[in-house]
């Protein structure tokens, strides 16, 4: 086989099921008795791309959009309808033993299963015999770990007796331990508080810099998005709808920058006012018209301080989610 | 063998982890206890009236419930804390989709990755039982008698996996199906000989929900000498059902995962 230059390749990707359908009321559910009606529900339809290794790519849609089946056929639990899947020149769901080996897909959701009372340690060791990890590497890769997770004070713990944010980083760790190469993260910051998602996020961005390992993350938190991944695949429906560097997506939602404004004048007249407050202005103006709007600000105003921003993400994707892409 | 090595991994972590919980050993061993205790009672009693039942004299049916006890405990041990409300666990709650993902045979670690070690208890007791029996026993079990009765265990161990598979199973076309509560009342039947049942249910124990396997047969075995063809079809017995949980279990999978091929 002909190394690819990609970790992951995706092709026309569709997975269909049937679900069983039927009208409310007590005759409608008989009647499914003897007949019973499916619709067809397409979960993906026709989703393509690639990424490159060492890439961290943020995969973003609704809830529903297809993003977890994507993950699921990505790591070989699920098996697709149609479409081709190369994930490290293997096919996936052929869920070889060596193919296994190479890859994670931790779930924010659940991050740690397998028996609640054993400690982290014994947990660790466990994965080390399922994965074949040779004793120094183990150790080698439990101290790196240790250090990134801070894990030395979880290590005696029971799964159990975790918080959520320690069970996230146990689950990481647990993931992390066989050095994978290529990494599905699903959700891996939700439900936790600012601290321990800032925490999470600033160890996948060390552990890609040391392993150059390849990484597709879906999340709702922009704030996820914006810090560790310079491409965005946007999925919506079943269907690719964007794919590309965040801030051209942000560009072609949002026609508009804001101008930050600390002035004690009125700017009014320049633009639309989205916020004011103690001499502070927020005005939002057309992105062509920065430059300009920009400089007659400056002439015609006294100025104490004045920045241009992009709309805040979580906007602008609310946006897309809501009304599509054009 | 590196299944093995995770068994025995799984093994010893689960131990080490139950030992920390005395109450819990204490309870076990008491339950292990009245459980085997009210049923030798009965026969005990029984057996204050009768010299024999349906043909089996009372050291007969001391080493049948000894053998029931070795499996049941054997099950209990290995199979029951992996394969026990597996629509729920197993799948309504996503442990499949975590031993999917995992370098392993999935059937391995969906039913014998774990275990819980303090129901040795059983099999220990039930070893306890068996050497009593053979102590009261008229004539002792010759060698070939002791082989086979150990072939006939192994034989009924593995077919009790096959039938607990195969129960599992059921969950992928059935995910509401919970038979648990059915399986464990059906499996009390093992604890008698076959003989002590009318002919219909005698049948169904030993042909279709083989039970006599777990019991009846190795005890008799061991008691009244080996024979050659009762040994064989235990043996096809345990790799026809191995054969057959693979299968379902091969089948359940490709339905589970969405495989049309």
């Amino acid at each position: 086989m002909v190394a690819t230059m990609s970790a992951v390749e995706v092709e026309n990707l569709s997975m269909s099921y049937k679900a069983p359908v039927r009208k409310s009321g007590l005759r409608a559910a008989f009647g499914s008795l003897v007949r019973r009606e499916y619709k067809t529900v397409q979960a993906l339809d026709e989703v393509s791309f690639t990424i490159a290794p060492g890439e961290v790519a943020g995969f973003i849609g609704p809830n529903g959009a297809g993003k977890t089946t994507t993950m699921k056929i990505l790591s070989g639990i699920l098996h697709p309808t149609s479409g081709a899947v190369q994930v490290l020149d293997t096919v996936p769901w052929q869920r070889r033993s060596a193919f296994l080996k190479r890859i994670a897909f931790v779930r924010g959701s659940q991050p740690v299963g397998g028996s609640q009372e054993l400690t982290v340690m014994d947990s660790l060791e466990y994965q080390r015999l399922l994965y074949d990890v040779p004793r120094p590497t183990f150790r080698r890769t439990l101290a790196d770990l240790e250090a990134l997770l801070e894990l030395d004070p979880l290590l005696e713990r029971q799964l159990r007796a975790l918080s959520l944010g320690e069970r996230m980083r146990v689950g990481l760790a647990m993931a992390l331990i066989y050095r994978p190469e290529v990494l599905f993260l699903d959700e891996p910051t939700i439900g936790l508080d600012v601290t321990a998602a800032g925490q999470i996020r600033e160890f996948v961005r060390e552990y890609v810099e040391q392993t150059g390992a390849t990484v597709l993350l879906t999340s709702h938190y922009m704030a996820d998005v914006e810090s560790l991944c310079p491409r965005l695949i946007l999925i919506d429906k079943g269907k690719v709808q964007y794919d590309g560097p965040l801030a051209e997506l942000s560009a072609r939602l949002s026609p508009y920058k804001l101008i930050r404004i600390s002035t004690q004048g009125d700017p009014s007249p320049f633009g639309e006012v989205v916020d004011k407050a103690d001499g502070q202005w927020v005005l939002r103006v057309p992105r062509d018209e920065v430059a300009g709007t920009t400089g007659r600000l400056l002439q015609a105003l006294e100025v104490v301080d004045l920045a241009v921003e992009e709309p805040p993400l979580e906007k602008v994707i609310d946006q897309a989610y809501r009304e599509g892409l054009r | 063998m590196k299944l093995l090595r995770l068994l025995a991994a799984g093994f010893s972590m689960s131990l080490r982890r139950s030992v920390a919980f005395r109450v819990n050993l204490v309870f076990d061993v008491l339950l292990a206890f009245t459980g085997l205790g009210t049923a030798i009672a009965a026969v005990l009693i029984v057996f204050t009236r009768a010299d024999t039942l349906a043909g089996w004299s009372k050291a007969e049916f001391l080493v049948l419930i000894g053998t029931y006890q070795l499996i049941t405990g054997l099950r209990t041990t290995f199979i029951d804390p992996n394969l026990s409300w597996f629509p729920e666990t197993g799948i309504r709650e996503g442990k499949l989709d975590g031993y999917l993902l995992q370098p392993a045979p999935s059937l391995f670690l969906s039913s014998l990755s774990l275990s819980s070690p303090l129901q040795l208890i059983q099999v220990v007791l039930g070893v306890g039982v068996l050497a009593w029996g053979i102590g009261v026993a008229d004539r002792s079990p010759g060698a070939a008698g002791v082989m086979s009765w150990l072939v006939l265990v192994v034989a009924g161990t593995v077919v009790t996996w096959a039938l607990s598979v195969l129960l599992a199973c059921l969950a992928f076309w059935a995910p509401k199906l919970q038979l648990d509560v059915f399986y464990h009342s059906a499996w009390q039947l093992g604890r008698y000989p076959t003989d002590v049942f009318a002919r219909p249910l005698r049948i169904l124990l030993t042909y279709v929900f083989p039970m006599a396997l777990i019991a009846s047969v190795p005890s008799t075995a061991l008691l009244r000498g080996p024979q050659f063809g009762v040994l064989l079809a235990g043996v096809a017995a345990a790799a026809g059902a191995a054969a057959l949980a693979a299968l379902a279990w091969r089948a359940g999978l490709r339905r589970y995962t969405g495989a049309t091929s």
